[in-house]
Order: structure tokens, then sequence, then C-alpha cells
């Protein structure tokens, strides 16, 4: 658990301080550790050595002890050998007056002082042949046993003068130590020999008082034989114990000498100090972990929480990146928060230039929609708690598309700025006016309490359209801008931003549809939601019902007059509403997932009708309209196939027609889909051009052969300069590119003429014919056909 | 505190005995003190060759020419005649003539009275000299017996 703990710790990331106090310790305890060995090793040391010099002292003194025994022994031999009694008991071979003075021996001088501990005395003469011996009470000596028996045997095998010599020996004998000394008997007249056989370990207890240490003496491996008085008193804990071990003539071990010291005495300061030491090495560690967390703190870790604070508070409001601090601390930190201040500069000023980006519209500096919504929140907040009235607009540039297609997004730009820059001016105090996208701008105008707000909002509707009236000057062009204007009042018509919005919208597509310049909203324009429901549901039954009908609109070359082709419409006649437009339905079809049927039906419908009419001798082919998410089916192109399989249908008597803005929504899905279609042998148009965004030199890249100009530009061509420009520069263009062009909504003799003058290819609208139903078109066909001809 | 003082004492103690062994002034001290090898009209012997003469000549006689060292011990039939009491009429009374064999020794190489006894002796006309060099250390070191008192 323990190590688990441990381990999470690390994975977490361990604090400097930690670190530190972990390196320190360890240190420390290392610190300690030496100090303890090296103390030990110390200690050990003073004991070997005090150890050697006791086995030294008592070597010295042994050797000296032993010697004195040997000294002894002699002196005794020969002066027992030179008595007078001694000599004549030996001349005249008495062993019994012999023994008795051997006997004798054991309570005269030597033995009665307690110089030495005689064990055995025995006499042989020349020959080494026993003539009598004599042994103490106590000897444990058998008969005939001298003692240590290798003096015999190495005085037996000595000749010449060499046999006068006195030699001793220490040796062992049944787990007794004894020490021999042969004496010639006779001096230099050699008669015989005396041994004398002692106790060395008595004559070695005296090395305690030169010592003045208790000692205690033992056989190797044996129990000790003697010991001090005080050798047991003696505690083994605190005491060096030396062994000195004696050795016989031959080298083997015959004695071990044991000697004990306190170790207090001449030691007490060797271990004490270093357990001092240790102390005090345990307090500095302390003491420095204890400095060197102080100055961590006050150098590395205080800066750092510091900056991590400034970080967190930063997270919380970006609006601080950018500020200055200073952390102190060491230089690293230092340099890191050098670094960090650029850092946060430069990041503050990009945070600053986002927001600018997000909230604004870069085009005429106006706030953008995002700003704009959610300062609708605020303000309707606002408006809730001190109850005042205010006005939403939504304002819509009339015909800003073409302008931009004609003259470049540039200018389009230029002139959104300059609306902008209008619709500013007339702004009071808590008044905004933001761009919402394209060429779409909202104000919120804050109302007087007051119970005809209708009227003061007028004033200002009033002012935005005559200060839009005035004829703009953009790069030499002189441009007229219509103002489409929705209003929303809060709290009259919705207290929701959302709902607020949608209410101006509706006011505002109002306001277009009846060139009114302006409109409040009412409920009356507003049967969107309701009806979009009904429509989405009875569109499924529509189609499977035959509730849609296809009309046909002839299309003529505009020169010639002959027929060219026919674009197939689709009419929705619901039973209950009556005639619903396609505008209306068939963004309901692509949102509720029914384009796919309903595209289905009209191809079908269209070719069906169309191989009738040629059946009948009427050549001309059939246009039919492409919805954007069409372009996303592959497998339309399969069906279309499969259709003009079925009728018999070659393929250049069908064309599509894609309106330019569902092309842009995803130009290379569509070119695809358009390649295919191709590929086929269908043709393909590009529908109400100009009220896209693309340029030509863009639909230069579309597989394509055919373009129809958008019927606003040619509803006016004959009054609006700007119209005509427009469409003689597109259908050049168009023809430099190959295009076929197609102008629709021509109503007039005046239009043709002048579309004809302008090299337009074909026409279409209802100065030919209106769009009619199947039952009519093909009367219709024939009609048109013997006029041509006439 | 006496017993701490009395182990100082004895540390200090080996250690003059570790340098006095290896002490080279010493030995150069002792160098003028020691006899020669050999001494003219004297032929040197051994602790063994005299055992064997004194087998081998029954006139052998024995002169210990050591002044106050006798008391401590002495070889068996040897007579004291210090070197300082040496003369051709105190030799006379031990030796019976000239060609009467004898054997001088005192402590050893160190003591030099033997030495100073023999040459007097060679002055006197003796012919059948022995000198025991090693003397009486050699002879106890050596484990011979000899008369203690």
């Amino acid at each position: 658990m323990q190590i688990k703990n441990l381990l999470l710790m690390f994975r977490n990331g361990v604090s400097i301080t930690a670190i530190l106090v972990f390196i320190i310790g360890i240190m420390g305890l290392l610190g300690l550790a030496f100090t303890h060995f090296s103390g030990t090793v110390h200690q050990q040391h003073a004991y070997n050595n005090q150890r050697r010099a006791m086995i030294e002292l008592i070597r010295i003194k042994a050797d000296d002890l032993l010697q004195q025994l040997e000294s002894m022994e002699k002196k005794m031999g020969l002066a027992l050998q030179a008595e007078a009694p001694f000599r004549t008991a030996f001349k005249q071979q008495d062993q019994e007056k012999m023994r008795k003075i051997l006997d004798n021996e054991f309570h005269r001088f030597f033995s009665t002082t307690g110089k030495i501990r005689l064990e055995k005395l025995a006499v042989y003469d020349r020959d080494f042949n026993l003539f009598a011996e004599q042994a103490s009470e106590h000897s444990m000596l058998s008969d005939a046993e001298i003692g240590c028996n290798s003096v015999l045997v190495k005085a037996r095998k000595r000749q010449a003068a060499e046999r006068l010599k006195m030699i001793s020996e220490l040796c062992q004998l049944q787990q007794r130590a004894y020490h021999t000394t042969i004496i010639p008997i006779g001096g230099i007249r050699l008669k015989g020999y005396l041994f004398i056989t002692t106790d060395p370990v008595y004559n070695l207890s005296p090395i305690e008082k030169a010592l003045a240490m208790p000692i205690a003496v033992r056989l190797p491996g044996q129990k000790i034989s003697y010991q001090s008085k005080n050798w047991q008193a003696m505690d083994n804990h605190e005491v060096i114990t030396a062994v000195y071990q004696l050795t016989s003539n031959n080298s083997e071990p015959t004695l071990e000498v044991l000697a004990k010291d306190r170790v207090v005495p001449l030691f007490k300061n060797i271990p004490n100090p270093s357990f001092f030491v240790m102390i005090i090495v345990s307090l500095f560690t302390l003491l420095y972990i204890a400095i060197a967390t102080v100055i961590l703190r006050r150098t590395t870790i205080n800066p750092l929480k510091k900056l991590t604070m400034y970080l967190n508070d930063i997270t919380e409001d970006k609006a601080r990146l950018g500020e200055k601090i200073s952390v102190g601390g060491i230089r690293e930190i230092q340099a890191l928060c050098k670094s960090f201040n650029i850092m946060s500069e430069e990041l503050g000023g990009l945070y600053q230039s986002l927001e600018n980006m997000a909230f604004t519209d870069q085009i005429t500096n106006l706030p953008n929609r995002n700003f704009f919504q959610s300062h609708l929140k605020e303000v309707i907040n606002y408006h809730k708690s001190i109850e005042h009235p205010f006005a939403l607009l939504i304002m819509d540039m009339d015909k800003f598309k073409a302008i931009n297609d004609a003259l470049g997004h540039q200018t389009g730009d230029m002139l959104l700025n300059d609306v902008g820059q209008r619709l500013e001016t007339l702004l009071r105090g808590s008044d905004i006016v933001a761009r919402l996208g394209g060429d779409e701008f909202a104000a919120i105008i804050t109302l007087k309490r007051e119970r005809e707000h209708q009227n003061s909002v007028s004033v200002m509707v009033h002012k935005i359209i005559d200060v839009m009236a005035e004829p703009f000057m953009i790069d030499g062009h002189t441009l007229l801008v219509g103002m489409s204007i929705g209003i929303a009042l809060f709290p009259e018509h919705s207290v929701n931003n959302n709902d607020l919005m949608r209410k101006a919208d509706v006011a505002m597509y109002h306001a277009k549809k009846t060139r009114a310049g302006f409109s409040f909203y009412s409920d009356k324009h507003d049967e969107y939601s309701v009806r979009y429901l009904l429509l989405s549901k009875d569109l499924m039954t529509a189609i499977e019902k035959d509730q849609l009908q296809l009309y046909y609109q002839p299309k003529v070359d505009a020169k010639k007059g002959s027929l060219t082709g026919s674009e197939a419409l689709i009419r929705w006649q619901h039973p209950e509403l009556g005639f619903v437009p396609p505008s209306e339905f068939i963004p309901i079809a692509e949102q509720s997932g029914q384009i796919r049927k309903l595209t289905s039906w009209i191809i079908n419908k269209a070719i069906e009708q169309c191989s009738l009419w040629r059946a009948e001798g009427y050549d001309l082919g059939v246009s039919i309209n492409l919805s954007a998410i069409n372009l996303h089916d592959q497998s339309l192109v399969d069906e279309i196939h499969q259709a003009m399989r079925t009728y018999n249908m070659k393929p250049q008597y069908l064309t599509l027609e894609i309106t330019e803005s569902s092309i842009m929504g995803d130009p290379e899905q569509s070119v695809k889909v358009m390649r295919q279609h191709r590929e086929q042998g269908f043709n393909l148009s590009i529908d109400d051009f100009g009220t896209g965004y693309s340029s030509l030199s863009y639909v230069k890249k579309f597989p394509v052969n055919e373009l129809k100009i958008d019927q606003s530009f040619v509803r006016n061509l004959i009054n609006d300069p700007n119209d005509e420009a427009i469409v003689s520069s597109v259908i050049v263009l168009s023809h430099s590119m190959g295009f076929k062009v197609v102008a629709e909504g021509v109503e007039d003799q005046a239009t043709l003429a002048k579309l004809a003058d302008m090299q337009c290819d074909v026409i279409q609208g209802y100065y030919i014919a209106k769009p009619m139903p199947y039952s009519d078109f093909i009367p219709w066909l024939h009609e048109y056909v013997h006029h041509t001809k006439r | 505190m006496s017993k701490l003082c009395f182990k100082i004492g004895r540390l200090l103690l080996l250690q003059l005995f570790v340098l006095g062994l290896f002490n080279p002034m010493s030995v150069l001290h002792a160098k003028d003190k020691v006899s020669p090898m050999t001494l003219a009209g004297a032929k040197t012997i051994t602790a063994n060759d005299i055992i064997d003469l004194i087998d081998k000549l029954p006139q052998l006689m024995i002169i210990d020419s050591r002044m106050n060292d006798r008391p401590q011990g002495y070889i068996e039939t040897s007579v004291n005649l210090a070197d300082i009491d040496t003369t051709c009429d105190s030799l006379a009374g031990i030796l019976k003539q000239l060609h009467t064999p004898v054997i001088f020794y005192c402590n050893g190489p160190k003591c030099r009275r033997s030495e100073k006894a023999i040459n007097i002796a060679v002055s006197c006309g003796y012919d059948q000299i022995y000198w025991y060099r090693g003397g009486f250390d050699d002879w106890m070191k050596q484990g011979y017996p000899y008369i203690a008192n």
C-alpha cells in the first residue's frame, strides 16, 4: 500500500522540496553511516592495536617467566646433585636413600617458598636406567613417567660433550602442561641424570601482576586450568581479550595465555566521540535541510508558485494576457519569467486581435453576427429589467450580388464598408449596428418610452432609407443601392432574441417582396412555421398522388426564333393552400429528405413527356433543374441513364440545370458529379448565373456548355445601364469560353432585340411563353412551329 | 587513574625496548669493548672443546679470570684468578710447568679479563694456552652444568 502511494506520488510529480529533502537526507544518512563505519573501523583498529600490545606483553612476560622457571629448575638440580648425601646415595646405589632425598626435596626451599610447583624428580644412570623417582602428592604422572618424555628421548640421542648439556622442554601430557629439565649428575664428570618436572601454569600466573589484567591459562582447546580471581568478574561485553600461544620446542601449541582488558579505561573516549559526532552530523544535516528548504522556497518555489498562480489567473481570464509580472528568485526562473512575459505579451496581442476578429466584421469594422447576437441577449435582459422598448432592424441591400459579380469583390467590399459607415453615422448613444454577413446589416434602436414608438422607428428608418438613397462613389463607379428593412419590436413582437431576429427577418423579406423599403413585423406575413410543417407533411402525398405537375417553358434562338429546348418547371397545386411556389417547397423537400424522391419523379416525368413530344415530331430537348443535394448523389447519374434508355432518348436532348450557388456549396464534389453527367453525354447548364458568388473565371473550370443569366439582370436591361454592362460582359466572356448563353426573364420585344444584338444565343421568358402544363405545351408547340414557319 | 598511568608507562617501556634493540649507536658503542676473535699464543676454543679437553688432558687447569662474578656460578674444577691478580708468579702457583695446559675464561667477549690474563700468561712463557672466548655466559647458554652457590 505504502509502495503504491509512493508510486502514485512519483506519477503525479514530486515537488522539488521533496527531492531536495530526499537527497540531503540520503547524504546525511550516508554521512552518519560513514561516521559510524569509520568510528567502528577506528575502534576495531584501536582494539587490534591494544590486543597486539597485550599479546606482546604476555609474550615477553611468559617467556621471561618460563626462563626463570628453567633457571630455577637448573639451579635446583645442580645444587641437589652437588650435595653430599645425594652423591653418596647415588654412588652407593642406595635407591631407598635416594628416594628419601628426592622426597625431601619437595619440602625444601624452592617448593616451600612457592617458587615452583614440583611434579616429579627422577634419577637415571648414565645409560638412562631409572634409579629412583619421586612424584608430588597431587601428581597425575604415573611411575616411570618423567613429564616431558621428549627430553629423555632427546637426551638419549646425544653424544660426547652434548650429553652434559642441561635441556628443558614445555609439553603437554594427558591434558596437563609440564616443564621438564634434565641436569647431568656429577657436573662435568657425567655419572647420571636428574630430571626435574614442574607445573608451568603455576609459574605463568604472575603475568596477571605484570600486566595488571586478569589472565587465564589453558591448554589449547581445553578448559581453563588457571584463572585470575577477577577473571569471571569482568564482563565480556566491554573487554578486549588477547590470546598468546606458548609452543613446545617442536612448535606444537602447548599452552595459551589469555588476558582481558577493559575497553573503557583506555578507549573510553573513542566510541563516545563518534556517537557525539553522529549527533552533531545529524543536527547539521537537519539544519542544512532547513536552510536549504528556506533558500529553495525563497529562490525557486515561491517564484514558481507565483508564476503558476498567474498562469491559472490567465487561464480563467484571458484579458490579463500581456500583464507583466516579476517573480524574483534564481536567474533561471527570472529568465523563465522574462520569456514568459514576452510570450504573454505576444499572446495578449494575438488574443486581442482574435477577439476582434471573432466579434468584428473585417470588411466594415462593425460588430459581426456573433457579437450582435450575444449583445442582443444582453440588451434584452437590460431592457427587460428597465421595462424599456427597443427596435431590432434587419437590413438587406438590393442587388448587391450583381454589383459584386460585375465589379468584383473588392468593389463590393468597399461598398459594404461605405454602407456600414453611413449606417453608423445615424446611430445614437446606445444604438448599435452590425453586419450579419453578405449584404445583411442589423441594428438595435433604443426607443423613447412613448406609446407611438412605431412612429419614432419610422423616422429612423426613413433616415436610413434617405441616407442609402444617396449614390455611392466607389472606384470611379456611381452606385445606387436600395435597402429592404425589416423591423421587430421589443417587447411587443417578442422577448426572445432568436425569435426577435427571426421576426425582423420575416419583416425584411416582406419588405423585399413588396418592395416597400421597410416593413414592421406582422403575424400575417409569418405563416412560415405552420406552413413548413404542413408542406413537409403533404409533399410526400403530393408526389404519390400526382398533385405535382411539370410545366414547360420553351427556349428559342435569340436571332432565328427557332425552338431550341424547354425547361421543365415543377408546380404544386395544394388541395387546401392552392399554388405553392417551388422556391418554398424545394427547400422543404431538401430539408425533410424528400428531394431524392422528388427529383426522381421529375426526371422520369420530364423524360417521358419529352419523348412523347419528340415522337410527335417536335425536335426539342428538355432541361431539368437539379438541387444542390442532387449534386452529392452519385446514384442519380445511373437513374437518369436508366430513364433515358427506358424512353429511348439520346442524351444530347437532356440538359441538367444546376444553380450557381449550389455548385459553390461544394465545388469539388459538384465538378466530379458534373463530369459524370457530361460523360453520359448530357448537357450541363449553370442556372441563375449572377446570383451566386462565383466569378466567370471560376465557372470556366466547370464541365458545362450553357450559362443562364438570372432574370434579375434581364428584367431591367433596357433601363439600367449597369445591368446592360453586366449582361453584355457575361455574354462576351461566356462566348470566349465556349459557353452558350441563355437569358431568362425576357418580357418584351425590346429586351429580345437588345439581347439578340448582344449576341445572346437563347432566350426564355414570358415574351415567348409562360411555363405551361404538358397538356397546353403540345398545342403551343404546334401553333408556334406553324407561326414561325409562316 | 593509577592503572591508566601504569599502562601508559608500560607502553612507553615497550617502545624503549623496541628502539633499543635496533639502535645502531649501541652497536657502535660496544664494538671497541669486545675482545678479538683470536689471541696470539692462545687457541680459541668452544664449550664442547672444554669437555673434550677435560677428558683428554688430566693436567688441564681452568682459570676463571673474573673478579666479582664468580659467586653467580662457575665452571667446575676452575680456579679463580682475576686478571688484575694475574702475574707470572701467581700463575706459577697454579700451573706446575710452562707446558701445563690451561683454559682461561671470564664472562664473555665483552669482559676482556681472560684476554688480559692470557696476554700476561703468554708473556710469562706458557705455551699450552686455550681461550674460552664465549666465557661463562656462553657456558650457561649452552646448558652445561656449573657450580652454583
